[in-house]
This record gives structure tokens, C-alpha cells and sequence, in this order.
């Protein structure tokens, strides 16, 4: 090892830090909560700890590669750049701190579970679900409008069930929209379960009138939706800059719809039951 | 293995790059997506876990101190109208930085904003895809470079940067490291057999069912009905794990580094297609990952 290199990222003091850091994480899932998942597949605490017990096992065997390893990196950029040193080795840990901890940086986060999606199954039946429909001034043409025709192509025939909000106006106009209208991701969690029962009305019309107001100018915010950064979560947009003036919203309700997917690639809107609904 | 050894030269040219792209994709992203329904919601909001199980790793007391949430334990949280301000500054700065004007301020300005308004988003129980925090991150690395290393427009001149590959090369160690970590917890979370759990088919053809409804998040038809495949899913899901297995390969020269950083990008762009999920700064910075100082070698 050149002496520069020595200066510059002593390999010895790196691998003893780490060792350190495993021993110290491995005791971690006893007085930290921090990654405590259960997860469906089994507890996430556990296989990190897995992981870490690991970790140090390799740490040990391969003392000598690492050491290698470290001297290569020490030598590789930063013996050019000393002034940039320390700014790099501690933006490196704290990457590695942060994964190891689990902890949401800003700058970085230590991703999310791995997903399989195998839970997942398709919701068309042969027959159609039991129930009757409500009676409302929803008509059955305002949700046969707001469906989309265009999957059922992709789809075998049979009966489907779904959800499906709307938007009341005093002008007795009924349109639809979806949760991309509230510009939050999980509305459920902070304003209520539309399936069961909406809490915070007042909160819907706030959130609804404020969000309508810009995509009435076709806008989320400065720049036209056509051409806007798409956000995490993008929903269909409906022809939203052709509502009514959001003050004459009377009314939100939330549907629970069946539909019948026919054999010829068309869908028609068998049943509609009301879920909640919210007088504003 | 062989580490990257560029010249000044070249680093400095893929460091001004990577300089416009960021401020660029910076002042896109504050203006098109709208924070200010934030200051709608009750200060309780913030405040409270309501959402398993990701919310307990997200909304770490490291994260509140960070990124300056914790004040609003003490103060009223900010009206529509102050957040509303807050995008068009941090819009109005990264457009500064991107010409060169100020880039350093412009640079803490934009990080420190945005970083604030992501971590309100955030601790108001909602998501932001993991391309924004690769956009703080990029930010971050902005802040962290010396000012001769940022181009500059000072006194009617222009001037180049100089240096700037440590940083270059920092934002690609990160960006090694959060690949590979997310290739990790797939093989810590589910096991090494992912890629046969991996349902695709089960998620597309779920898909479709809900763009009836036109209530849920969009997805395109035509590629959903390619993915409607067992096979297809189960080869999607192996290429996806090696790739973000092999992920550090970015960081030293083989022919191998481009084709997983394009992957990458062509992945996250499919993503969006297919599940409806935003990863735009994801696959633009994926981008700036490839080896612009070698194809400029090739040229000279």
C-alpha cells in the first residue's frame, strides 16, 4: 500500500469500522423498531439480522480482498482529489448507515420490500355478485359514460365489480373522477374509507375544490398535464376542464359497480350500490 | 478491475452535463406537480402514522430532524399559498442554475426547498416515487461540489467547470449503491427465488380489469396484454435482480456497465407503462450514467 493511499483511507480503520457497525446492527433489532416489518412472507427483522450475521462472516473471511478492495477505491479518485476526501468517505457511510439502519435520509432510502404480486387474482366471475342496486340521481348512463370500453378486448366475458366516484353539481350535473383528483396517495388513510364510511367531509371539499380549480385550467400546477413531470401514482384523467365551476359542487358519492364484459369486447354497467356519499 | 481514471478534461464536460440535467429536471419536476394541497390538510396529519408498514421506515425522527419537519411540532404547518411560493423559488433557482447564474446558491436553494416540501408530502402518509429522492440526491451532490467545479455565468463570461469527477463519481456510487440495495431486499424480503414469484401476468391482467373503472392507476393495454405471460414475467424478474445485483458494475469499465444502465432506463420506463408508476428522474439520470468521457475518447 502506498503511503498516500494509507493517508488517504486507512483500509484497516474501514474494516474495523464495519466490523463495529455489523456487531452494533446485529444487536439492533433488540432496541431498534425501526425495521420491524411483518412482512407476509415472514418477518423482515429477521432476515436483516440474517443478513448482517452474514455480513460479518464475510467481513472476517475475507479480510485481505476487502482490504484490497479499499486501497483500490482510496487510490482511485480521491488521491487526485484530496480536498474532496472526507466530503466522500462520509457520504459513503451514511449511505451505508442508512441502509443498515433502514432510515429515510431524504437523499436516500433503503427501498421497499420486494413485491411479487403473486397474491393478486383476476376479479371476473361467471355469475353476477348478489346484491340489488341503489336507487339514486346517479343514472345508469352517467356510469355506463364513465367507463372505459377499451380493455374489455383484452378481457375473458364475464361479470366484474368495481368502484367508481362522482362529483355532484347544483347545475344537476354528475361526473366522474378518481383519486388522482385529491393529488394524495392513500386519501383512505387521512379521509376515510370511501367503501365504508368518509370521514372529514369538509376536508374532500376543500382538497376536491382546490384540485379541480387547477385541472380545470388543465394544470396541476404551472405547466399543462400534456407536458408535466408525471407524478408517482397517475391515474385516467377525465375531461376535467369541462366541469362546472368547483363551487357548485353539492355532493361527492362513492359507488361500488358491476359490470358485465361481454363476448363481443363491450362492457355495460349492470348494478350500482352506494357506498358513501358526503352532502358538502 | 479496473477503476475510472478520466481526465479533468472529460469529467469536467460530463460534470457540466450532468449539472444542466439536474437543474433542469429540477425546476420540471417543482412546476408540474402540485404541493400546495399540503396546506389544506390539519397539522395532525403530519403527524401521525396512519399507513403499514412502510411509514415506520419513512418516517424516521432522522428524517424529521433532516429534513426540518420536526418545527411544525411547535409551528402551524404552511398555507397553500406559502407552498405555492416555495415551487416557483425553487423553480425560479433551478432555472438560474441551469444557465450558470449563481449555481451554488441555486443549487442549496433548490435541495433545501424541495427536500422540505418531498419530506411534507411524505409525512402526510403519501409516496413519491424513489426517482425523486435520486433528484434530492443529485441536488445534494450539487451542493456538495466545489463552485469551480459548477459552470458558471459570471461578469457576461462563460466558464467551464473544472474537475468535478469526484462528485460525478459519487453520484454514481450512490446510485450503485440504491440499485443494489433494492436488488437486496428482494432477495432478503421474498428470497433468491423472486424472479419465480414474481406474478407479472397476475398484476397485468389485474390491470386491465381495473382501467374499466378508470379508477385506479393507468396502464398501457397493448403491453399489459404482452406481460399477460408466466414465462415473460418469470425472465423480466431474473434479468431485473441480476441487473440490480450487478449494479456497482457501473463503477468500473466493462462492456457490461451500458447495457445494465440502459436497462435500467428502458425498465422505468415500462414501469410507467405498465403499472402507471412515475420514474421519470430515474431513467433521465440513469442516463447520465453512461461513459459520455469514453465515447468522447473514441471520437478524439
Amino acid at each position: 500500500m502506498t503511503k498516500t493511499a494509507k493517508k488517504l483511507l486507512p483500509p484497516y480503520t474501514v474494516l474495523l469500522l464495519l466490523t463495529l457497525l455489523s456487531v452494533l446492527l446485529i444487536l439492533s433489532p433488540f432496541f431498534i423498531t425501526l425495521p420491524g416489518i411483518h412482512h407476509e412472507r415472514g418477518d423482515l427483522r429477521k432476515a436483516h439480522l440474517i443478513f448482517r450475521m452474514n455480513l460479518l462472516l464475510i467481513f472476517l473471511i475475507f479480510q485481505k480482498r476487502i482490504c484490497l478492495f479499499f486501497k483500490n477505491l482510496s487510490e482511485w479518485r480521491l488521491k487526485e482529489d484530496t480536498k474532496s476526501r472526507s466530503k466522500v468517505i462520509a457520504f459513503g457511510w451514511v449511505l451505508l448507515v442508512s441502509f443498515l439502519f433502514q432510515l429515510h435520509i431524504g437523499i436516500f432510502h433503503p427501498g421497499a420490500p420486494g413485491w411479487d404480486y403473486h397474491l393478486l387474482r383476476s376479479g371476473i366471475s361467471p355469475v353476477p355478485p348478489p346484491g340489488e342496486s341503489t336507487a339514486s340521481d346517479v343514472a345508469k348512463t352517467d356510469f355506463q359514460k364513465a367507463l372505459s370500453q377499451a380493455p374489455a378486448t383484452y378481457l375473458e366475458p364475464g361479470y366484474l365489480r368495481g368502484q367508481m366516484s362522482f362529483l355532484h353539481f347544483k347545475t344537476g350535473e354528475v361526473l366522474p373522477f378518481n383519486a388522482g383528483l385529491l393529488g394524495i396517495s392513500w386519501p383512505e388513510y387521512l379521509l376515510g374509507d370511501p367503501t365504508k364510511e368518509i370521514k372529514r367531509g369538509d376536508l374532500w371539499e376543500k382538497i376536491l375544490k382546490h384540485s379541480l380549480s387547477h385541472r380545470r385550467r388543465g394544470k396541476k400546477f404551472l405547466f399543462p398535464i400534456g407536458i408535466s413531470y408525471p407524478g408517482h401514482l397517475n391515474y385516467p384523467e377525465f375531461n376535467y376542464p369541462s366541469y362546472p365551476d368547483p363551487e357548485l359542487l353539492t355532493a361527492i358519492s362513492f359507488w361500488l359497480v358491476t359490470v358485465e364484459i361481454k363476448p363481443d369486447g363491450t362492457v355495460s354497467v349492470i348494478k350500482s350500490q352506494l357506498r358513501s356519499r358526503v352532502e358538502l | 478491475m479496473k477503476f475510472y481514471r478520466a481526465s479533468d478534461r472529460y469529467s469536467a464536460l460530463q460534470f457540466s452535463i450532468f449539472q444542466a440535467v439536474t437543474f433542469l429536471v429540477s425546476g420540471y419536476y417543482v412546476l408540474s406537480l402540485d404541493f400546495s394541497v399540503m396546506g389544506l390538510l390539519p397539522s395532525e396529519a403530519f403527524l401521525h402514522e396512519t399507513r403499514e408498514p412502510l411509514y415506520r421506515l419513512w418516517k424516521t425522527p432522522a428524517y424529521a430532524y433532516l429534513s426540518g419537519i420536526f418545527v411544525y411540532r411547535y409551528l402551524p404547518t404552511l398555507s397553500v399559498s406559502v407552498i405555492a411560493g416555495l415551487q416557483y423559488l425553487t423553480g425560479f433557482f433551478s432555472l438560474l442554475g441551469l444557465f450558470g447564474i449563481l449555481p451554488r446558491l441555486s443549487a442549496f436553494v433548490s435541495f433545501g426547498v424541495l427536500l422540505h416540501l418531498c419530506s411534507l408530502y411524505l409525512m402526510a402518509n403519501n409516496t413519491l416515487d424513489a426517482s425523486t429522492t435520486v433528484l434530492l440526491l443529485a441536488l445534494f451532490i450539487l451542493c456538495l461540489a466545489p463552485t469551480k467545479s459548477l459552470y458558471q455565468f459570471k461578469k457576461g463570461k462563460f466558464c467551464t467547470g473544472v474537475g468535478g469527477g469526484t462528485w460525478l463519481y459519487a453520484f454514481w456510487f450512490a446510485f450503485a449503491f440504491y440499485y443494489f440495495v433494492s436488488g437486496l431486499n428482494k432477495v432478503l424480503d421474498i428470497g433468491w427465488n423472486w424472479p419465480l414469484l414474481l406474478r407479472l401476468d397476475f398484476f397485468s391482467e389485474v390491470a386491465i380489469e381495473k382501467s374499466i373503472f378508470q379508477n385506479s392507476w393507468i396502464t398501457h393495454l397493448a403491453l399489459s396484454k404482452v406481460l399477460l405471460s408466466t414465462r415473460l414475467s418469470f425472465a423480466i424478474g431474473l434479468v431485473t435482480l441480476l441487473a440490480e445485483l450487478a449494479a456497482p458494475m457501473i463503477l468500473v469499465r466493462g462492456k457490461a456497465r451500458n447495457l445494465i444502465i440502459v436497462y435500467f432506463a428502458v425498465m422505468h420506463v415500462m414501469i410507467y407503462l405498465s403499472h402507471g408508476y412515475g420514474y421519470l428522474s430515474y431513467s433521465l439520470f440513469d442516463l447520465l450514467l453512461l461513459d459520455f468521457v469514453t465515447f468522447q475518447r473514441a471520437r478524439v
